[in-house]
């Protein structure tokens, strides 16, 4: 018996959904040839993850022999049921990407320069494992860093480990998020991100947030955004400059000027505060600091001001918060796009307030917390003295993002000797874009695990390639924006292809060549037993249950609701071989009211922000030179920016400009009317130049955007196959100036200004 | 016999591209490049074309996912001098790429635009060969192709279930677009069976088709938007 693409349509359909149809979905193979005697090849589906952007989809991999060939959704993971995004369906065009770095690399000539050597694994473990023992010897452990995507996932758990067996506090976790988990944690002491119950909200108010192109749980939110369209009760109002995808498919659009939305939120929290349209009942138990909200709101907030700087009509602003008010639950979203801006941090928490006027957080309808899934933690480290002194000596561990980046970039005191880079993502890649030489100067060694040529492998002295993930072991975390913890479990759909090795297996060799401490505390033979054991904590947890059909999953729900439990499996291997057959394993209920578990700050509340920062930050900065007179808007495109990988899927890139009909060309959208003040028609080919340096671009005469601003999209390709030289030259990135978020340090997205002219020729 | 059909319910496309690349990765289309994007030469069996209205602020755009309209009375059937595009017993427009001389009057009788000529040899990159779906032909330079609602899909659930020893099932069958699209908005079926979804929704008032003056039939139905979206 086999599965076939049929059976899993079928549970797609909710026709029927049986254990047996998915008992061989694993490695047993049928020949297809008996059956379809036109058809080539050996047919199976693996189950496994799509980890191309940080979501983390069910995936069934098609594979007609050795060969990856198509991927379709799992229809029983309870992210994606089936569907997979244009991202996902590219998948294997990163896995086939002529850019892959085919075995182990070293650095020749000069380090500003990229010339390449092969190498074998021994020679380049090797160097690596000498560099590290020579500083670990010389007392210099705390210099080394390895810098990557925050994933929370059993990598980071081996990375962090090695790390801490070695002696070096400093694991830098990029995170496109960050600047929201700081103002979750500012208001309710949680360092983490809430998911919104979309499900059950009847209004979202979107601050310019993309949640239905670029958040990590798009598919579960593009789900209820269909079904909810489809005759359901839901209203959307999208809030910001541009009109993105989210604006186009909201009831209303509001236009506003980039930077002013914490000061629309504060306006529209006025209104409530006001005609005291908000929740009293919450606000008592549930908030402290109400009052002195109040009165700043009252004494410093007036609509004439907030209207002028936000250029959002006195009318529209009244509008909103009185439609806030009678759509209850009524959800104020903002994510990471509101962080470009400099003050970012305060911009989320005013958004964020308005949540707690409503009332609507631990509640259904609004902002919840999602648990953490049961994985078994790994054995306590036993550090050496080695290590202890290291520890002793260098306490402070690299908290804000922003210290992160000072870090590596400014030759501090205790500058980092040795990096260990892997995919860090958008945000490095950004950084390296302006700082590649300070990093170069000021780190003597930087190795790279990227499996592409890309911005991070440039700056490599040793390459130690990585596979993408369709060839590796890996457990995958949903994202915190959905309140449901799901583990996936992510399987290697091929062999490792050319020469590449798994980070984790590289790693868990450089261990164990590097002494007695190191062996002791790595006692795995390899990457997939140390998976295997935290898996197993999902069993000895007795909660939740492996992925099953919709009806299993409400009827578990119910159970697990009274604080109930079903064995469905008889022993620990029962469940890894079903888990494996199945994908994972979610925990489907969610309880309210654990007051601990959503306000962990001292007061147990939510703790309004009445800071007078808020007020001046909308207040665009004035061009400092006329000859500039355009805002720049760098926005990010769907699913672009959380890797660097996106240019490596030809598929994916070319449909990205659909809107403005351009396949392989960056382009700068300008409104009608300012485009007739400074001479430019639509397509023409322009020049958007800044004081730091300028791109071509084409010219789209777009109504979406506000007079005076020049949107642009990041992450753009220009070929299907460009070599990275090509596309680095033309990155709207050059055209920023050296401002960075307070708190996160990202580039500063929206207060360089720019002119356009037209490009000669072509 | 069947009929087969889509309806795509507009209220519901969210224009994330799904369907687009899902087509691209199950038929072997290869990718654009910059030199087809010029010369308007790229081919995409389906599309998801936009429409932009108003003036700013008030502004609103349409996006409609557009695949072969599979009509009941296909225009570029009537000009295909050799029988390489021919209209099949369960309402599928299909194509025969070996019988195809490359005359492109079928390209040029189309008024929905949606059949594509082979102006170059598709150039996949050596590894990229790898996921080429066998189930597919690669097509060669001076054919003309189109959408044929993933036909050799088709071939398969009937096989399977021959092998069943059972009927083919309305759901066996679904084009690679809709089984990946996110919002639901793809819906397929047989439109001769008054049980399926596609043969209700087809019949509602939102149901539209494109350029339907023409009297080409389209096989594809639209449902507008709603109030929402004026």
């Amino acid at each position: 018996m086999a599965i076939k693409r049929r059976d899993f349509l079928k549970i797609g359909g909710g026709i029927s959904l049986s254990l047996p149809l998915y008992t061989c979905i694993s490695d047993k193979s049928y020949n297809s040839t008996s059956r379809s005697n036109w058809l080539a090849g050996v047919e199976r589906w693996v189950p496994s993850v799509c980890q191309a952007c940080p979501g983390g989809c069910g995936i069934m991999v098609r594979l007609v022999d050795d060969r990856a060939v198509k991927i379709e959704g799992n229809p029983i993971h309870p992210l994606n049921k089936g569907k997979v995004c244009p991202k996902g369906q590219s998948g294997l065009q990163l896995l086939y990407s002529s850019e892959r770095i085919r075995g182990p690399l070293k650095k020749v000539g000069s380090r500003n320069e990229e010339r390449w050597e092969e190498i074998s694994w021994d020679e380049a473990l090797d160097t690596v494992s000498t560099k590290l023992q020579q500083l670990r010897e010389s007392g210099q452990s705390h210099t080394v860093a390895f810098a990557g995507k925050n994933q929370q996932n059993t990598t980071d758990e081996l990375i962090s480990r090695f790390l801490e067996v070695y002696g070096s506090p400093h694991f830098f976790k990029f995170d496109e998020w960050a600047a929201l988990k700081n103002a979750y944690f500012v208001s309710q002491g949680i360092n983490d991100i809430m998911a919104v119950d979309f499900n059950n909200s009847r209004l979202i108010l979107s601050f310019g947030a993309s949640f239905l192109s670029n958040w990590p749980n798009v598919m579960e939110n593009q789900r209820i955004y269909g079904e909810k369209r489809a005759g359901g009760d839901l209203k959307i109002i999208q809030i910001e400059p541009r009109f993105s995808i989210e604006a186009s498919r909201a009831d209303k659009w509001i236009p506003i000027n980039p930077g002013s939305e914490g000061l629309l939120a504060l306006g529209i929290a006025s209104v409530l505060v006001k005609e005291r349209l908000y929740n009293q009942a919450f606000i008592e138990r549930f908030t402290s600091r109400f009052n002195e909200f109040r009165d700043y709101i009252l004494q410093n907030i007036t609509l004439d001001q907030v209207s002028e700087i936000t250029g959002v009509p006195l009318s529209s602003i009244i509008e909103i918060a009185k439609e806030f008010n009678t759509h209850q639950p009524a959800v104020a979203v903002a994510d990471s796009n509101l962080s470009y801006s400099g003050n970012g941090l305060f911009d989320i928490l005013a958004v964020h307030s308005l949540n707690a006027l409503a009332g609507n957080i631990d509640s259904p309808g609004g902002f919840l917390r999602r648990r953490q899934a049961p994985l078994t933690d790994l054995p306590p480290v036993i550090l050496d003295s080695a290590a202890k002194k290291a520890f002793s000596e260098e306490k402070q561990k690299a908290v804000s993002q922003r210290d992160m980046i000072d870090n590596l970039i400014n030759n501090s005191s205790q500058g980092i000797r040795c990096l260990l880079l892997s995919s860090p993502g958008h945000h490095f890649d950004s950084i390296i874009q302006k700082k590649k030489t300070d990093i170069l100067e000021n780190i003597p060694f930087i190795v790279s695990f990227s499996p592409f040529m890309d911005e991070t492998s440039s700056l490599a002295d040793i390459i130690l390639p990585d596979t993408t993930f369709y060839e590796k072991w890996q457990d995958h975390h949903s994202s915190p924006l959905s309140e449901i913890p799901i583990v996936g479990i992510s399987r290697p759909v091929i062999k490792p292809l050319y020469q590449s090795r798994p980070l984790e297996s590289t790693l868990l060799t450089l261990a164990k060549s590097m002494g007695e401490n190191f062996v002791q505390n790595f006692p795995w033979s390899d990457y997939k037993e140390i998976l295997f054991y935290r898996i197993k904590g999902l069993f000895r947890a007795k909660k939740g249950s492996i992925f099953s059909s919709s009806y299993e999953e409400a009827q578990l729900r119910i159970l697990e609701e009274r604080r109930w439990w079903t064995r469905q499996h008889d022993s620990e291997d029962a469940f890894m071989k079903d888990i494996l057959e199945k994908g994972g394993w979610q925990d489907p209920s969610y309880h309210f009211n654990e007051r601990s578990f959503v306000y962990q700050n001292k007061s147990r509340r939510f703790v309004f922000t009445s800071s007078h920062e808020i007020k001046d930050q909308g207040a665009a900065e004035n061009p400092e030179n006329g000859d500039y007179p355009l805002r720049l808007f760098l926005f990010d495109l769907p699913f672009t920016s959380t890797d660097s990988g996106s240019k490596n899927m030809p598929w994916y890139q070319e449909n990205l400009g659909f809107r403005f009909g351009l396949m392989w060309k960056i382009w700068v959208e300008v409104n009608p009317d300012t485009a007739g003040d400074i001479g430019i028609r639509d397509k023409d080919i322009v020049w958007v130049e800044s004081p730091q340096g300028r791109i071509k671009a084409v010219a789209r005469v777009f109504p979406g955007i506000g007079p005076d601003i020049a949107g642009i999209p990041l992450n753009k390709a220009e070929h299907p196959l460009a070599s990275k030289e090509e596309a680095a030259s033309n990155d709207p990135l050059h055209l920023l100036g050296e401002t960075y978020d307070e708190r996160t340090g990202v580039p500063d997205r929206i207060s360089t200004h720019v002119k356009i002219y037209k490009a000669r020729g072509r | 016999m069947r009929k087969w059909g889509m309806v795509i319910d507009l209220d519901r496309c969210a224009g994330c591209q799904a369907c687009v690349v899902a087509c691209k990765a199950e038929n072997n289309v290869v990718h654009s490049d910059p030199v087809q994007e010029e010369t308007f030469r790229a081919i995409s069996w389906m599309s998801v074309l936009t429409v932009m209205e108003g003036e700013y602020p008030d502004v609103k755009e349409r996006y409609f996912p557009r695949p072969c309209m599979h009509c009941e009375n296909p225009p570029c059937v009537k000009v295909c001098p050799v029988g390489a595009t021919y209209k099949n017993p369960e309402g599928i427009v299909a194509q025969v790429y070996t019988r195809c001389i490359g005359c492109r009057y079928c390209t040029n009788n189309c008024p929905y635009t949606l059949k594509y000529f082979n102006y170059f040899r598709p150039r996949w990159t050596r590894e990229m060969k790898n996921l080429l779906n066998p189930d597919v032909p690669k097509r060669q330079v001076g054919v003309v192709e189109k959408c044929t609602f993933c036909h050799h899909r088709l071939q398969k659930a009937k096989e399977d279930a021959r092998f069943e020893k059972r009927e083919l099932r309305e759901k066996d069958y679904v084009p690679a677009c809709v089984q990946t699209c996110p919002t639901g908005a793809l819906i397929f079926g047989d439109l001769e069976n008054p049980k399926s979804e596609v043969f209700r929704l087809s019949k509602i008032s939102r149901a539209f088709r494109l350029l339907e003056e023409l009297g080409t039939e389209p096989q594809v139905f639209y449902l507008t938007e709603g109030e929402w979206h004026g």
